[in-house]
């Protein structure tokens, strides 16, 4: 199921150097339209780093990405910005709220950042996390697992492309866990491509496929078994 | 344990820190050059008042007549010492005495037959005094608004300065010769220049001291001495003494009153070393150079101040950024239980690191910048005044400290559980 | 347009959510102002103020006869026509003089006829010991110490005034002292001198006490010489010369305190600020992520800078002017003049300084890495 039609990502012998340390050492690896990838591997592997580059918030040392047919290699500062904006749902471990502003202003705000604040639409996202009646809370008045539905709502509110989700359940119990990742299941069921870093074997079996780094390198490709 | 925690945080937001130094310094440096030009102004100003004129006119004490004509201008009866001028860089403020003149007056006859004042002083003449010291002093010292077409009479001869309304109605110009009468005697004066004074001084003849006494066989006489001294603004004390007398304060008030350089101590002490002379104050002068200077003082204290001020506050903002910045750790540190107490303390040890250092650059810096303004403004360097340093300590310290007070009432008031919830809270 | 509305309220919600961090930012800017708007009316005034306070040391223009020999006396009516003449405000006090001789008893003295309500104001200096009022209908007179010392004089005493025709009783309300000229005179009302001298009307010179700088004065004079060509005026060279220079000194005095603090305090408020928007560069980094441009979120930060500033700037100014008339007050007794420029200095100055400081971070912003802020520590 969920194989689309076209690559939305093609990567191709990528490099990342942080001074003397090879985060990412020739990665090779495509990614179509509508397909879930996990990426999993030991700390320090360099899971975040690649989710960066595919997420325009990093650039590579060396190789290419290919994003829905645009080399992010020949953009500049300006441009990655605009695809982040337009095509890409970011959600973090760390959730990053907006602490002075409340769980819909912050849904607001990436959607007037997009094109234009709709109050109704944003609260129809925080609806479908199940937050519709905390709307007005602030992001210290709700728990981790309530801060991540957020994140999420206003990951999906723009309708991205590509959902890079960074350890999204890392910070959450088990019942959290499950609410996020039907949430995720949902996006995927929609056509979202989603592409998840965890550590969570559960959570990365879900994925059509799980990715293997380590030191750098894509170990093993295993395709998914079950569901 | 806390000695780690502080190498910690030395080390760890050191730009900020340094930025929190600077902050210190400049503030200090400010306040400090202020303060140091707040404290010498009155000295520098008093000087610059000087251009107004002598403040202290010495003539020999009047008596009562019993009977007899009493013109004010003939005059002349008593005189000073005129060995006796030296003696005014004796007294205790003799420092203070920055310029003196003698004068003698006498009235002469012009060829018309028409009267004219004619004036013996010093115009510049050097003075040898006792203790070997030299100073040069005269008329053209303490009368900064003297003005003289042609040039000044040199020492020792028979030249002359003639007043701009005199030479006018004579038609006299440098170079000319004036014929005079002096007790019957014809005298043949050398005209060195044409004087403009703005004042009595314009239709009179100006001669040297020297010359004038041989000419009226009154050798060694004078008849007033206009003396210019720095002196400072009447307090309490000086008025107390005006009132009752200087004789009659108590011991320990005489003393400070002798050893303070109020007007009335200076003239009591020329009245001293000058004997049968009465020396008093030219209020004109005094009075105004009094208001003049505690109104400058005042502006300039209220200047310091104000610069006192900006580095609380600039310091205050600074180390409240800071403590906000560090809330989420501050959290964490009291969530592990540590007491409100302990945090701030790891504060405020920080805050004295840099009042200490900021206080001890901005010090140096604020007295460059001091001598730099009085440089500019005055022409001379200010004077190092010892009490700035420690002023300038507690400026700094209070200005770190005062500034940590927000710092350490936020930390106290830091709930740890609303700081450890989301991450961007620490933002 | 409409969709900009959520950024002001946005911006709205950050102040108000945020308040102890803006009320830090928002105090610096305040008291920063108040300080230097204060200091800045007080810079603007201080030149007049202490031209006024200069005032003390007496007149500074004297008018008498153009030529003494043909004529060496001033009619009171051309005084009168004088003192119109110059502006109300600027005119401290004119006391006209009467000099003669006359003698009291077998001694002659200098006499001198004035007016004593304008010689307090044109020679505050004068010391007038043992002042009693003169009873009514009696003729008062102030004697120099001098005299009262050679002749015996004291407060109270009833003396007989002697001259060539005429003679009248005054009786003397105090002593003064100056250490000049009139410790030799005995001073009494110009008519009384007038009367005595048969000079009734007439005045040898006026001495005017004008409250105007250096080159003021100068155009004074010489529109007096103009206007009148009868008379002389003459600026006292002692006074104006000395004034000129110390009005110097004390504006640049000034000058230089004002300048100092004001670096200070643009220096502190700009690291205020920097610091307040530095201290968000997590949330800078989130809107970076989210795919906000570089620009965009400095223009953000400068509008919340400019409202901050302006509200800062306006609020400042207020408390400036309680400055500049506590120090005005405290210092020259009386209120420093309201300067409209002032108040768009301050507000220009606290507005530009936030924006400016919301800039320098913006700036910054563009090297902010999401990556690594969002990161964590
Ligand atoms: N900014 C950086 N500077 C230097 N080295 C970095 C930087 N960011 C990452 N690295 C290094 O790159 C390697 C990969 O890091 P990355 O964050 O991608 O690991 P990860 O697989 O996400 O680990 P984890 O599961 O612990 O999050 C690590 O060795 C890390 O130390
Ligand atoms: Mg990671």
């Amino acid at each position: 199921m969920g194989a689309g039609s076209g690559k939305l990502i093609e990567i191709k012998g990528l490099w990342k150097t942080y001074g003397t340390v090879h985060a990412l050492k020739n990665v090779n690896l495509s990614v179509k339209t509508g397909e879930w990838v996990s990426i999993m591997g030991p700390s320090g592997s360099g899971k975040t780093t690649l989710l960066n580059i595919i997420g325009c918030m990093d650039t590579p040392t060396q190789g290419h990405i290919i994003l829905d047919g645009t080399d992010l290699s020949s953009l500049d500062q300006r441009q990655l910005t605009e695809i982040r904006r337009d095509k890409i749902g970011l959600i973090f471990q760390q959730f990053h709220l907006i602490p002075h502003l409340t769980a819909l202003e912050n849904v607001m705000i990436a959607q007037y950042y997009h094109s234009m604040a709709d109050k109704a639409e944003a609260l129809e996202a925080l609806g479908r996390v199940g937050l519709r009646n905390r709307a007005n809370h602030m992001p210290g008045q709700l728990s981790g697992g309530e801060q991540q539905r957020v994140c999420i709502a206003r990951a999906l509110i723009n309708y991205p492309r590509l959902v890079l989700a960074d350890e999204p359940t890392g910070n959450l119990d088990e019942v959290n866990e499950k609410i996020v990742v039907k949430l995720l299941e949902e996006l995927h069921m929609e056509g979202h491509t989603i592409i998840i870093v965890t550590h969570d074997p559960w959570v990365g079996s879900l994925g059509d496929y799980q990715v293997y780094l380590e030191h750098g390198s894509i170990k093993s490709t295993v395709e998914a078994t079950g569901t | 344990m806390f000695l780690t925690m502080m190498k910690r945080s030395v080390s760890r937001g050191w730009r900020k820190k340094a930025l929190a130094v600077l902050t210190v310094a400049l503030g200090t440096s400010l306040a400090v050059a202020t303060l140091n030009i707040a404290m010498d102004v009155g000295d520098k100003v008093n000087r610059e008042l000087k251009s107004y004129g002598a403040n202290i006119l010495v003539t020999p004490q009047v008596e009562k007549l019993e009977d007899g004509d009493f013109s004010p201008m003939g005059g002349g009866q008593s005189f000073l010492p005129e060995d006796r001028i030296p003696q005014l860089k004796m007294i205790f403020w003799k420092h203070n005495i920055i310029g003196f003149a003698p004068y003698l007056k006498s009235e002469a006859a012009l060829p018309g037959g028409e009267k004219v004042i004619i004036t013996g002083t010093w115009f510049r003449q050097l003075l040898v005094i006792p203790t070997g010291e030299t100073v040069t002093t005269g008329v053209r010292d303490i009368k900064s608004w003297w003005q003289a077409e042609g040039d000044w009479p040199d020492f020792g001869t028979n030249e002359a300065m003639v007043g701009e309304k005199l030479a006018g109605k004579l038609s006299l110009k440098p170079g000319d010769f004036l014929v005079i009468v002096l007790s019957g005697k014809k005298y043949e004066l050398k005209i060195r220049g044409v004087l403009s004074s703005s004042g009595e001084e314009d239709e009179q003849v100006l001669v040297n001291l020297a010359w004038l006494q041989a000419a009226t066989e009154s050798k060694g006489k004078i008849s007033s001495i206009e003396v210019s001294a720095l002196t400072m603004p009447r307090n309490d004390l000086a008025r107390k003494a005006e009132l009752i007398g200087p004789d009659n304060l108590s011991r320990d008030e005489f003393e400070t009153w002798y050893c303070s350089p109020f007007i009335d101590s200076v003239i009591y002490q020329i009245e001293e070393v000058i004997p049968g002379a009465w020396a008093r104050p030219i209020r004109q002068i005094t009075d105004s150079e009094g208001a003049i200077l505690s109104r400058i003082q005042a502006l300039m204290s209220l200047l310091s101040l104000a610069a006192a001020v900006i580095s609380v506050l600039s310091i205050s903002s600074l180390m409240g950024a800071t403590a906000l910045e560090r809330s989420r750790e501050i959290g964490l540190l009291k969530a592990l239980g540590a007491h409100n107490s302990s945090v701030i303390r790891l504060f405020l040890v920080e805050a004295c690191f840099i009042g200490v250092i900021g206080g001890i650059i901005g010090l140096w810096a604020g007295f460059g910048l001091g001598t730099f303004i009085g440089q500019s403004i005055f022409g001379t360097s200010i004077s190092f005044k010892p009490l700035a340093i420690p002023a300038a300590f507690a400026v700094s310290a209070g200005v770190a400290l005062l500034g940590s007070l927000s710092a350490a009432r936020m930390i106290s008031q830091l709930q740890p559980a609303r700081i450890l919830v989301g991450s961007l809270a620490n933002g | 347009m409409d969709r900009h509305w959520f950024l002001l309220r946005l911006i709205a919600l950050t102040f108000a959510r945020r308040r102890s961090r803006v009320a830090i930012a928002f105090t610096a800017i305040t008291i920063g102002v108040a300080i230097v708007s204060g200091l800045a009316n007080v810079y603007l005034d201080v030149g007049q103020k202490m031209t006024r306070e200069l005032r003390a040391y007496g007149a500074n223009l004297v008018l008498s006869p153009a030529f003494p020999e043909k004529d060496p006396y001033l009619f009171l009516a051309q005084i009168a026509e004088i003192q119109k003449k110059l502006p109300p405000d600027q005119l401290i006090g004119y006391a006209p003089y009467l000099y003669g001789d006359a003698s009291v008893g077998s001694r002659s003295v200098l006499l001198a006829g004035t007016n004593f309500e304008q010689v307090k104001k044109t020679s505050p200096y004068w010391k007038i010991t043992g002042s009693t009022g003169a009873p009514v209908g009696e003729h008062p007179a102030v004697v120099g110490e001098t005299v009262a010392k050679r002749l015996g004089i004291k407060a109270g005493d009833r003396v007989t005034l002697t001259a060539t025709a005429s003679k009248v009783d005054v009786t003397v309300i105090g002593i003064v002292s100056t250490g000049g000229k009139e410790d030799d005179l005995i001073l009494v009302d110009l008519d009384v001198a007038g009367e005595l001298l048969q000079k009734p009307g007439m005045a040898n010179a006026v001495y005017l006490s004008i409250a105007a700088t250096p080159a003021q004065l100068d155009s004074v004079t010489q529109e007096l010489q103009g206007q009148f060509p009868a008379l002389t005026a003459s600026p006292i060279r002692q006074i104006s010369q000395a004034e000129g220079q110390i009005l110097r000194r004390i504006e640049s005095l000034v000058l230089f305190a004002v300048a100092i603090i004001l670096v200070l305090t643009l220096l502190c408020l700009a690291i205020t600020m920097m610091n307040a928007v530095m201290e968000r560069r997590l949330e800078i980094g989130l809107k970076k992520a989210l795919g906000r441009q570089d620009i965009e979120i400095a223009a953000e930060f400068m509008i919340e800078g400019a409202v901050l500033g302006l509200a800062g700037g306006i609020l400042g100014w207020g408390l400036g002017l309680l400055v500049a008339q506590g120090i005005g007050q405290s210092v020259f007794h009386s209120s420093i003049a309201v300067r409209l420029p002032v108040l768009l200095l301050a507000v220009a100055l606290a507005t530009g300084l936030a924006v400016v400081a919301a800039f320098v971070p913006a700036r910054f912003a563009s090297r902010i890495r999401p990556a690594i802020v969002l990161k964590g520590e």
